[in-house]
């Protein structure tokens, strides 16, 4: 599914005409317009955010719809993933700026479809270890616990661990029970 | 009811520390007035700020602040940066129509003085007014300054700290931008400013934050993702974050304290945060966001 963001934001008056995002209200607004689209979800389907046509972003518009929307797909019972399409430099940096200080207890990682100022094509908080996991899987398209010991030179049940882990907050994806991980 | 010589010291907000010492001399006094006749420049922080005292004399006084002498280029400026429109101050004189600064494409490296409303649905609209105008004048408010990315992460910083006049100052503010020359350098400022309760007031209720000097306070809510209403405030981290990028200066009062923070002086081991506690109390909290180069 493709949320194109830019298209929801004429239908709020004041963002009507803007290439910006920004206030809370906003925000709110936004989530609750995406909310409505993802009701018809299929399982493991991955939602594409599109920002094509959006100059900039604001911490409180993040936090009242990206943060949320992250949420959700953790806790869906139909689990689903979010790519971030077409962000400028500003979009990327606010987007991993929020996202990544977000909560001590609580950790978020978004996918993008591009390699991000990073080195990563994720925003949020990433350790190293994680960023060449999900590099792996980028490049691969996919990998099982195996490929991800051989490659990091860790025990494959460690390896399937921090894939799960992954997975959890939605950076790889999970098809099915055989432990085949796929990027997003 | 004596009228007060304003010193001409208007020029930035470090100099107009000592005009904000005489505030309470002009409230408590009920000055009959201010005397701007040596005062040679103005900034749009400074103007702001003197805004909010008119307002403020108005809301204890009840009358309107009369403003005299002004020299005629200040009143020139004044009435270009739609100063007189917000009917606080009473001035002794009028500029003919001819004498005004002309309102063309290309002198547009400002943006004239909006209020920012204190509820959040207005404020909001006029917020992506403030946006839209200037990223129609960015190219050349910015000139010298001018990339697109420049432009998106402004406008993040404006829209940040517009939000926080009606999140929690519980009054409304002001704002105006300009860039000019002073002194051989170009200057871009962003001036956004509130008389409400200030951000020692609006932690007043976090006991843990209180037993920090005010001074303190403004540095941690620059540097921590604190905020009074919330578990987390990324606010004002995202202006210090992009200030830095920019290698710009930050400067924010709050009360009786300020912090400056100054990226574009920073070298290897060189101070560049000042704090300052112990300041003429003036109330609110006044933001001036600086390019310099």
């Amino acid at each position: 599914m493709v949320v194109e963001i830019k298209k929801l934001a004429t239908s709020v008056s004041v963002t009507r005409k803007s290439t910006d995002l920004f206030t809370r209200y906003v925000g709110k607004l936004l989530f609750q317009k995406i909310q409505e689209k993802l009701t018809h979800l299929c399982e493991h389907e991955v939602v594409i955010i599109d920002f094509d046509g959006i100059r900039s972003v604001d911490a409180s518009f993040v936090d009242e719809c990206i943060v949320p929307l992250l949420d959700l797909s953790h806790t869906n019972a139909i689990p689903f993933y979010i790519k971030l399409s077409n962000i400028t430099d500003n979009v990327e940096y606010i987007i991993h700026q929020v996202i990544g200080m977000v909560g001590e207890h609580k950790r978020y990682i978004v996918m993008t479809d591009r390699l991000c100022k990073n080195g990563c094509h994720a925003l949020g908080s990433i350790l190293d270890v994680e960023n060449d996991i999900i590099e792996y899987c980028v490049i691969n398209k996919q990998a099982t616990p195996e490929d991800i010991a051989s490659f990091l030179h860790i025990p494959p049940d460690k390896a399937l661990d921090m894939l799960m882990s992954l997975y959890e907050i939605r950076a790889v994806r999970k098809i099915h029970t055989d432990n085949i991980f796929y990027s997003i | 009811m004596a009228i007060i010589q304003i010193p001409d010291q208007c020029k930035d907000p470090f100099s107009f520390e000592s005009v904000i010492a005489l505030y309470q001399q002009i409230i408590t006094q009920k000055a009959g007035g201010l005397d701007l006749s040596r005062v040679s420049f103005i900034d749009p922080y400074s103007l702001v700020c003197l805004l909010l005292m008119g307002r403020n004399y108005l809301r204890v006084t009840g009358d309107k602040l009369t403003l005299h002498h002004l020299p005629a280029h200040i009143l020139q400026y004044a009435v270009r940066m739609d100063f007189f429109k917000h009917n606080i101050f009473a001035c002794e004189q009028t500029l003919e129509k001819q004498k005004q600064l002309q309102r063309s494409q290309l002198s547009s490296r400002l943006l004239e003085v909006i209020e920012i409303p204190g509820k959040e649905k207005e404020s909001v609209k006029v917020i992506a007014k403030v946006i839209a105008t200037f990223r129609k004048r960015a190219l050349i408010i910015l000139k010298h300054w001018f990339t697109m990315t420049m432009v998106d992460y402004l406008v993040t910083v404006i829209s940040e700290i517009c939000q926080n006049i009606f999140e929690h100052s519980l009054d409304s503010g002001f704002i105006a931008i300009q860039s000019y020359m002073y002194l051989n350098e170009r200057i871009f400022r962003i001036a956004i400013v509130d008389s409400g309760i200030g951000i020692p007031g609006s932690f007043e209720n976090m006991p843990e934050i209180t037993t920090m000097s005010n001074a303190k306070l403004l540095e941690s809510v620059l540097t921590t993702p604190l905020s009074s209403k919330r578990r987390y405030g990324y606010g004002l981290c995202q202006v210090n974050a992009i200030m830095e990028q920019l290698k710009g200066s930050i400067f924010l009062r709050s009360e009786n304290a300020y912090i400056s923070v100054l990226y574009h002086r920073r070298v290897a081991k060189g101070s560049y945060i000042f704090l300052k506690d112990d300041c003429p109390h003036f109330p609110g909290t006044q933001f001036s966001i600086t390019l310099i180069g």
